[in-house]
C-alpha cells in the first residue's frame, strides 16, 4: 500500500514539471497567438522555389 | 451593344470594370494588382494564390516611399522601433488587412522580398507582424512602403496599448492554469480519504496529505486574494456590494473551516471545494471578457485622417505629419486622398466627396478660393490647398468637443447579475443565521458551527457568475461568427432597453459605392449608346463611371477628342454627331427634377436622362418594415431629400424621415430623445454619425470588407449583414432568459447542497462532488441553450464571407 504514496509524490513531481513548463511557455509568449502556429505547421518549405524573373523592371 | 462578361482580377478577385491590365496570361484590374503579382512571381511567392481562395487585396491610392519619409525622423521612428542596434532593428506593425492563411504566409516570407529583411513573425489574432530588419540598408520608411506595395499597408497609430493587453492576457492564462493545476491535484489527493479512508493505516500518510493540500491551496489563496478579496474589500469600503463579496466570503470561510478540520484531525478539509470555487470563477470571468483582439471600437477622427501629407515650402515638397501643419502652409492632395485640414483651394480642380463626413451623396465641385473642409475625399486629380485651421481645430473636430464625448459609455454600472448575486448572498446569510440559531437552541453547538460554515461553503454564487459569464461569452462568440462584433458584454444588456431605432441613410441603408440607374426619355439606339459610353469612359467622374458601367462597361475605342467641364458635363463630336452629356445647366434645361440625374443631348436635342438613385441594400425594405412595427424608427440623413418619396412608401407616417442633418444635428436629435428616457439604437457608418453614436445607448457601425475605419461604436457589423438586424436583436434578447433559467437551475442545486449543510451533514466528499458537477452541467446546459437560440434566430443567415 505504501507504494501508492511513492506514486503520488512522483506524479506530483512530474505534473509540477509540466506546470513549470506551462508557466515558462506563457511568459515567453508562446500562447499569445494560437492561430498562426497551427497554420505554419502545414507549410512546405522544402519544395524548391521556382523563380520567374520578369524581363523588364517596373 | 457589346455585352462583356465580367472577368475577375487574378490578384484581388474583384470584377474588372474600366481598365484591364494583362501580364503573363493573367488579367488584372489595375496596375497595382499587376505589380503585386509581378513582385510575388519574381520572388517565387506565387503559392500565395494557392493557399487560400480569398488571397489578394485591392491596392488603393498612391504608393511611393516618399509618402512615409517622415517615419525616418527620430521623433516618429522611436514610436514604432522597439529595439535597434547596428545589426538590426525590431518593429511591431499593425496590419489589419490580413484575413487569411495566404496573408499569414506571405507576411512570414517577407525576407524573400528584400534581402535586408531578416525575419518576420505574424501574430494573426492580433493582426500584427513583428519584423527584424537591417535598418542601415533598408530604411524604416522603405520597409513600410514595401508592405504597402503588396497591399498590406500598416496602420500607423501612435498608441502603444497592445503591450499592456498582452501581459494582462498572459496573467489571466497563468492564473487559470495554476489554479486548475492546484484544484485537480487537491481533488486527486483527497480521493483516498473519500473512498478508502479505513484502509489507510499509516499515520504519516494521514498527516502528509493535508499538508500537501494546504501547500497546494496557497497559490489558490493568492489568486483569490488578488482577484476577488481585494476588490470585494475595496467595494465594501465604498459601500458598493459586488459579486466578489460572496465569493470572497465563501473562500475565506472554506479555508478557515478546513484549517479547523485538519487541526483537529476531523477530516482533510474542504480545500478541493475552495480551489474549485476559485478555478470556476476565473473561467467565468475569462469567458465574459473574450472579444476580438484586433478590432478597435474606440477610434476617434484622427484614425480616419492620413498620417502625413505633402507640404510645399519654397518650391520643395516633403511629407509632414498633419499635426505639424500650420496655418498658411501650402499642401498638395492627390487623387483619392483625404483632405486633412480645413483649407482653401489654390490650384487645381477640386471634386470633393463629403459622404463620409456629412452624408451628402453627390460630390461637390469647389471653385478656386473656396473652402474645402477636412474629411472630404478628393476625387479628381491633384490640387494644392492653403491651410486655414490646424488639424485639431477643423470644422469636423468641433463635433468632438461636444459634452457628449466626455462620458465614457463603458462605465460599468451595477449589472443586474451582480444584484441577483447580492440577493442570493443575503438569502444565504439569513439561512445560515437561522440554522445556526436553530441548532444553538437545540443545544448542539458542534452542529451549529458545522451548519453555519458549510452553508456558506456550498451555497456558492459562483454558479451565477459562471452562468452569466459563459452565456455572455457564448453570445459574443456566436455573434462574432456572423460578423456582428460586440465591444463588451454589457452592450448586450443595453440592447434590451432599446425603444427607438435610428438609421443613417447614405452608406448605411444604401450602398456606399453602388448606384441604381434608370433611363427616362426617348429610346436610344445602339449606336447612340455606343457613342455615349465612348464619351463617358473618358471621364473619372463617379456619375460618368456609374452610367457607363450600367450601360455595359468597357468598349475598346481609342480616346476621342472631347471636352469635359468639371462638375458640369462633357461634350464631343463622334461620327458627325454632337453629343452633350451633363447637368441641367450644362445642357440648357430649365426644369429641374429633384433627383440626381444626367442629361443626354444629341445634336442639340434633349433625348433623355439617366436618373441616379441610391442602391438600397438588399433586404432593407423588409428590415425597415419589421423594425417600425416593433420600435419607433427614424431615418436621419445628411443628404438632400430626393429619396423622401421612396422611403415614405415603406415607412409609416408616424416615423420620422429627416434630411439635411448635419453631424451636430444628428447628435442633438439623439441626445434629445435619450434625455426623454427613450433609449436609442443608432446604425450608421460615417464620421457624420460619430456624434449621434456617442449619445445613443447602443451604436452600431457598419463596415465594408476592406474599410477599417469605424467611428467609435459599441458594435461593428458587416454591412452585408445589416438586413438581419432584427434577427440579431431577437437573438440577443434571449440572453437574459437563458441566464435566469440557469440561475434557477443553480438554485436547485444549491437547495440540494443546502439540505445537507443545514442539517450539519455536509461532508467534504459531498461538497467536492456537488461543486464541479454543478459547474460543468451548467456549462453544458448553457451551450445547448445558446445553440438552440442560434438555430432559431440566426440560421437564416448564409455564412458567406
Amino acid at each position: 500500500m505504501e507504494v501508492i504514496v511513492v506514486l503520488l509524490f512522483l506524479s506530483l513531481l512530474i505534473s509540477g514539471g509540466f506546470l513549470l513548463s506551462f508557466i515558462y511557455q506563457t511568459k515567453s509568449g508562446q500562447f499569445d497567438d494560437t492561430y498562426s502556429p497551427a497554420e505554419k505547421i502545414l507549410w512546405d518549405d522544402s519544395k524548391p522555389v521556382q523563380i520567374h524573373k520578369s524581363k523588364t523592371n517596373n | 451593344m457589346k455585352t462583356i462578361t465580367t472577368e475577375i482580377c487574378h490578384h484581388c478577385h474583384s470584377p474588372i470594370r474600366m481598365e484591364k491590365v494583362i501580364y503573363t496570361d493573367h488579367t488584372f484590374c489595375c496596375h497595382g494588382c499587376k505589380n503585386v503579382f509581378q513582385l510575388l512571381s519574381d520572388n517565387g511567392l506565387c503559392d500565395y494564390y494557392l493557399l487560400d481562395e480569398n488571397a489578394g487585396l485591392q491596392i488603393d491610392g498612391r504608393i511611393d516611399s516618399t509618402k512615409f519619409a517622415y517615419l525616418d525622423q527620430p521623433k516618429y521612428r522611436s514610436k514604432f522601433i522597439r529595439f535597434s542596434d547596428e545589426k538590426s532593428s525590431h518593429v511591431l506593425l499593425s496590419v489589419p488587412q490580413m484575413h487569411c492563411r495566404s496573408c499569414l504566409w506571405l507576411l512570414e516570407k517577407l525576407y524573400r522580398l528584400d534581402a535586408h529583411i531578416l525575419s518576420s513573425q505574424v501574430y494573426f489574432e492580433k493582426k500584427e507582424v513583428y519584423i527584424i530588419f537591417d535598418e542601415s540598408q533598408l530604411s524604416f520608411s522603405s520597409l513600410v512602403a514595401l508592405l504597402s506595395k503588396i497591399g498590406y499597408e500598416p496602420s500607423l497609430n501612435f498608441d502603444i496599448e497592445s503591450t499592456e493587453k498582452i501581459s494582462a492576457q498572459r496573467n489571466t492564462i497563468l492564473k487559470i492554469g495554476i489554479s486548475g493545476f492546484c484544484f485537480a491535484n487537491i481533488m486527486m489527493l483527497s480521493l483516498p480519504e473519500y473512498f478508502a479512508s479505513e484502509l489507510i493505516r499509516e499515520v504519516w500518510f494521514r498527516r502528509a496529505i493535508p499538508i500537501l493540500n494546504l501547500t497546494l491551496s496557497l497559490p489558490i489563496l493568492y489568486v483569490a486574494y488578488t482577484d476577488f478579496i481585494r476588490s470585494a474589500w475595496l467595494g465594501l469600503k465604498k459601500r458598493i456590494l459586488n459579486i466578489d463579496l460572496p465569493v470572497s466570503l465563501a473562500v475565506i470561510v472554506t479555508f478557515l473551516r478546513s484549517i479547523y478540520e485538519i487541526k483537529f484531525g476531523l477530516s482533510n478539509g474542504y480545500l478541493d471545494s475552495m480551489s474549485g470555487i476559485v478555478f470556476f470563477m476565473l473561467i467565468g470571468r475569462w469567458l465574459q471578457h473574450r472579444t476580438e483582439n484586433y478590432l478597435s471600437f474606440s477610434r476617434d477622427f484622427m484614425s480616419y485622417f492620413p498620417i502625413a501629407v505633402e507640404r510645399i515650402v519654397e518650391g520643395k515638397s516633403n511629407q509632414v505629419p498633419i499635426q505639424e501643419l500650420e496655418v498658411q502652409d501650402k499642401i498638395r492632395i492627390y487623387h483619392n486622398e483625404i483632405i486633412p485640414v480645413d483649407s482653401i483651394l489654390s490650384k487645381g480642380e477640386a471634386m470633393i466627396d463629403y459622404s463620409f463626413v456629412n452624408g451628402e451623396n453627390t460630390p461637390v465641385l469647389v471653385e478656386k478660393g473656396s473652402h474645402i473642409y477636412a474629411g472630404g475625399r478628393q476625387l479628381h486629380g491633384i490640387v494644392e490647398l492653403i491651410v486655414m485651421h490646424p488639424y485639431n481645430q477643423s470644422h469636423l473636430t468641433s463635433l468632438w468637443n461636444h459634452h457628449a464625448f466626455k462620458k465614457d459609455k463603458l462605465e460599468l454600472k451595477e449589472q443586474w447579475t451582480d444584484k441577483l448575486g447580492m440577493y442570493f448572498t443575503y438569502a444565504v446569510l439569513i439561512l445560515s443565521g437561522f440554522s445556526g440559531i436553530y441548532w444553538y437552541l437545540l443545544g448542539e453547538t458542534a452542529l451549529m458551527w458545522n451548519a453555519i460554515s458549510t452553508t456558506l461553503i456550498v451555497a456558492c454564487p459562483c454558479a451565477l457568475l459562471l452562468a452569466s459569464g459563459f452565456t455572455y461569452g457564448q453570445m459574443l462568440r456566436i455573434l462574432g461568427k456572423n460578423n456582428f462584433y460586440v465591444r463588451h458584454y454589457t452592450v448586450l444588456d443595453r440592447i434590451r432597453q432599446i425603444k427607438h431605432v435610428i438609421f443613417d441613410k447614405t452608406g448605411t441603408i444604401t450602398h456606399a459605392h453602388q448606384q441604381k440607374i434608370h433611363y427616362e426619355g426617348d429610346t436610344l439606339h445602339a449606336n447612340d449608346l455606343n457613342d455615349i459610353v465612348s464619351l463617358l469612359s473618358q471621364s473619372k467622374h463617379p456619375h460618368a463611371m456609374s452610367i457607363s458601367q450600367y450601360l455595359g462597361g468597357r468598349i475598346s475605342i481609342e480616346s476621342i477628342p472631347f471636352k469635359e467641364t468639371i462638375g458640369k458635363g462633357m461634350e464631343a463630336w463622334i461620327e458627325n454627331r454632337y453629343i452633350k452629356i451633363g447637368s441641367d445647366e450644362f445642357c440648357g434645361i430649365s426644369e429641374a427634377a429633384n433627383q440626381t440625374h444626367v442629361n443626354v443631348c444629341i445634336d442639340n436635342k434633349w433625348r433623355g436622362r439617366f436618373v441616379i438613385k441610391n442602391a438600397y441594400r438588399s433586404g432593407i425594405s423588409r428590415l425597415l418594415k419589421i423594425i417600425q412595427n416593433r420600435f419607433r424608427m427614424t431615418i436621419l440623413s445628411g443628404d438632400i431629400d430626393g429619396e423622401y418619396a421612396t422611403l415614405r412608401k415603406i415607412i409609416r407616417n408616424d416615423h420620422k424621415i429627416l434630411f439635411h442633418q448635419s453631424p451636430m444635428q444628428k447628435l442633438e436629435y439623439v441626445l434629445n430623445k435619450e434625455n426623454q428616457g427613450e433609449h436609442i439604437l443608432m446604425v450608421g457608418d460615417g464620421l457624420n454619425d460619430a456624434g449621434a453614436f456617442q449619445a445613443s445607448t447602443v451604436a452600431v457601425a457598419l463596415t465594408e470588407k476592406n474599410n477599417f475605419f469605424n467611428p467609435a461604436s459599441d458594435i461593428i457589423l458587416d454591412s452585408e449583414k445589416l438586413a438581419y438586424l432584427d434577427k440579431f436583436i431577437d437573438f440577443i434578447r434571449t440572453t437574459k432568459p437563458i441566464i435566469y433559467c440557469m440561475f434557477v437551475y443553480s438554485i436547485l442545486y444549491n437547495v440540494i447542497g443546502l439540505s445537507f449543510a443545514l442539517r450539519g451533514a455536509l461532508t467534504p466528499v459531498v461538497a467536492a462532488i456537488l461543486m464541479p458537477i454543478s459547474s460543468i452541467s451548467l456549462i453544458l446546459f448553457i451551450h445547448l441553450a445558446t445553440r438552440f437560440s442560434e438555430k432559431k434566430y440566426l440560421s437564416f443567415i448564409s455564412k458567406t464571407l
